[in-house]
């Protein structure tokens, strides 16, 4: 639009040459930028005590530790000794969630909390478990939080504002930092480790798809009104299909992130194979602790490819 | 408190101004009648005001200045409920069709249904499409009743606007809004479907306003003709009257007015609504 300092017009001449603005120059202010940026890295590098001469000599420390480390030993995966199976209770009882007589529910319950996650195989197992459990239950609060979050479905200000507050200030938090709070409050184990995903994992799902309902078509959004749909038909016909492929891509990716993040909650002793592969380190067993490393590997290879596949067949 | 004007006018707007933001001018000044199953064209320059008045006429936007009364109602006076009855009642087809691209065409047509649909019932559409029948015969109205099941974004421009006037046909509302409802398809097309629009007005004693780019087919068809430029409506007449002359003010000057004069305009009547 034209400005209001601008001579005004008849509409019969337009006046063409003096309406190209130019593009603005700032040469200046670009090298400035280019100095500070490289000031700051400088400081950066000059902090993170980068050795590079240190790094040098460390390399045949490095080639012998990774020497130890082979060839894995996988005895402790692949040994059927190291998997103890309580003999009173059938591989039925045990595995299938179904109702058994009070005394070998306590057996079945102690064998999956205490005796299974402390083999290689169980941790794995207990470490997607956590990672489902945690990526689920945020899911399901995030979807609504969402909503709320999203200025052009928040029911109102006061509400969008606060859960953003929320939401921020809880994202802040590192999930291992979570995970030590709950760990002191609930105790070692896969549950603390659960939650600490499960609420790190809500703060990120939450604003995610905060974002991504305001990245919707208002057009639709309003077309659907002038129906005279109600607030829920809204979001069903018109904000949810807009949303649903984020919705699953942003879960399967936070899944894929949550089983990484899982695997190192067990070095604070909240549950998952990171436990197992801290005690091997800590008592110098390198070559079963490079067993673990592969297994690890080979979980978040699997993890990411059922992710890949699944997101590409429902986006 | 609600005002009551006689019952036959369907729309009385008076002095209808809408800005946006601060300073953008969308409708400056709109003063008209429109009676009920009247079938009315409006014609204008490119960013006259015409979409932005459709959406105030279908109450999703709220104009800043002037008022306006649906069948009756003092739009202020409507909130909740009782907006949402009025919402149904009147039917958009809109410029950029504003369908769901991601959902399948029976989904699209059938939101035309929600203001009669519990939230229940509507949730249930979804898993799986109620009302087929009627979606269906829509459809085929329009001519593309093969393409039921197929999802929206697969369509041509021209089909996926079919589908925007089959939400309408089912939405079976009392005023029609349609906003160029024919500017993606031929223009043989496009004379059969301002016919069907117009047809089913008739047959069915409804309001149709209808915002057309092509002169020809305003004149052609409805007997009464709103020329809008920079927001105010520069003539509103019958086609026998329209000349050349009309037409070329209408269209001259295809630049936008200098803000100095609008500004002033505007001020002129003073914001009467948040
Ligand atoms: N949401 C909005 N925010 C700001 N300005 C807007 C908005 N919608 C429309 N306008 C402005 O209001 C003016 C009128 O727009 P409108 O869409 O009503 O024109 P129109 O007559 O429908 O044009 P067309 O024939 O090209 O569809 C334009 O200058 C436009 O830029
Ligand atoms: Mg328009």
């Amino acid at each position: 639009m034209v400005g209001p300092s601008r001579p005004k017009r008849d509409g019969s001449e337009p006046d063409l040459l003096g309406e190209v603005p130019q593009p603005p120059r700032r040469r200046l202010r670009s090298a400035l930028f280019l100095l500070l940026l490289l000031f700051v890295l400088g400081w950066a590098l000059e902090g993170a005590k980068l050795r590079p001469g240190e790094l040098f000599y460390g390399i045949p420390e490095i080639a012998m530790t990774i020497g130890r480390m082979l060839p894995p030993d996988f005895t402790k995966v692949t040994d059927s000794k190291s998997y103890y199976f309580p003999e009173s209770l059938s591989p039925s009882e045990l595995f299938l969630p179904f109702p058994v007589p009070e005394d070998k529910a306590r057996l079945r319950q102690r064998w999956w909390d205490n005796t299974f996650p402390q083999t290689v195989v169980g941790a794995t197992v207990e470490t997607i478990q956590m990672a489902l459990a945690g990526t689920f239950l945020a899911l399901v609060v995030a979807f609504p939080v969402g909503f709320l979050a999203a200025r052009n479905t928040s029911p109102h200000a006061a509400i969008y504002y606060g859960t953003r507050l929320v939401l921020n200030f809880l994202r802040t938090i590192p999930d291992l930092a979570l995970g030590l709070v709950f760990v002191a409050a609930v105790g070692l184990g896969a549950f603390a480790g659960t939650i600490a995903l499960f609420v790190h994992t809500t703060t990120v799902l939450g604003k995610l798809l905060s974002e991504s309902v305001e990245n919707i078509d208002e057009g639709v959004v309003e077309a659907i009104r002038a129906t005279g749909a109600g607030y829920g038909q809204i979001l069903a016909f018109a904000v949810l299909p807009q949303i649903l492929p984020d919705v699953i891509s942003f879960t399967l990716y936070r899944l894929e992130t949550n089983i990484r993040a899982a695997s190192v909650l067990g070095l604070i002793g909240a549950g998952g194979i990171g436990y197992l592969m801290n005690t091997s380190f800590r008592t110098f067993q390198y070559q079963e602790a490079s067993a673990i490393v592969l297994v690890l590997i080979l979980l978040v290879m699997v993890v990411d490819y059922a992710s890949y596949r699944l997101r590409q067949l429902v986006v | 408190m609600r005002e009551r004007v006689a019952m036959a006018y369907q729309y009385r707007l008076e002095k209808v101004g809408k800005v946006f933001g601060r300073r953008q001018i969308a409708l400056a000044r709109i003063d008209f009648v429109v009676q009920r199953g009247e079938k009315v064209a409006l014609i204008g320059p490119s960013g006259a005001g015409k979409t932005s008045l459709f959406r105030i006429l279908n109450c999703t936007l709220r104009p800043s200045s002037g008022k306006l009364w649906i069948n009756g109602d003092e739009i202020e006076s409507l909130h909740g409920r009782r907006l949402r009855e009025v919402r149904r009642k009147i039917g958009t087809i809109y410029q950029q069709h504003n369908l769901v691209p991601r959902l399948k065409v029976i989904h699209n047509v059938l939101s035309g249904r929600l203001g009669r649909w519990s939230a229940f019932r509507s949730l249930a559409s979804l898993m799986r499409p109620l009302e087929v029948e009627l979606a269906w015969s829509a459809l085929k109205q329009v001519g593309i009743e093969e393409k039921i099941f197929t999802r929206t974004d697969e369509l041509s421009g021209g089909q996926q606007q079919r589908v925007a006037i089959a939400r309408v046909l089912v939405q079976d509302p009392e005023v029609i809004l349609a906003d160029e409802p024919v500017s993606s398809v031929d223009p043989s097309l496009a004379a059969s479907i301002v016919n069907l629009l117009i047809d089913i007005g008739r047959d069915t004693h409804k309001t149709l306003l209808m915002n057309l780019h092509s002169v020809d087919l305003a004149l052609a068809y409805f007997p009464r003709v709103i020329g809008i430029k920079n927001g105010v409506a520069l003539f509103d007449l019958s086609p026998d009257k329209i000349d050349d002359r009309l037409l070329e003010d209408l269209y001259s000057g295809h630049l936008p007015p200098s803000d100095q004069e609008k500004v002033a305009h505007a001020e002129s009547n003073a914001l009467a609504y948040p």
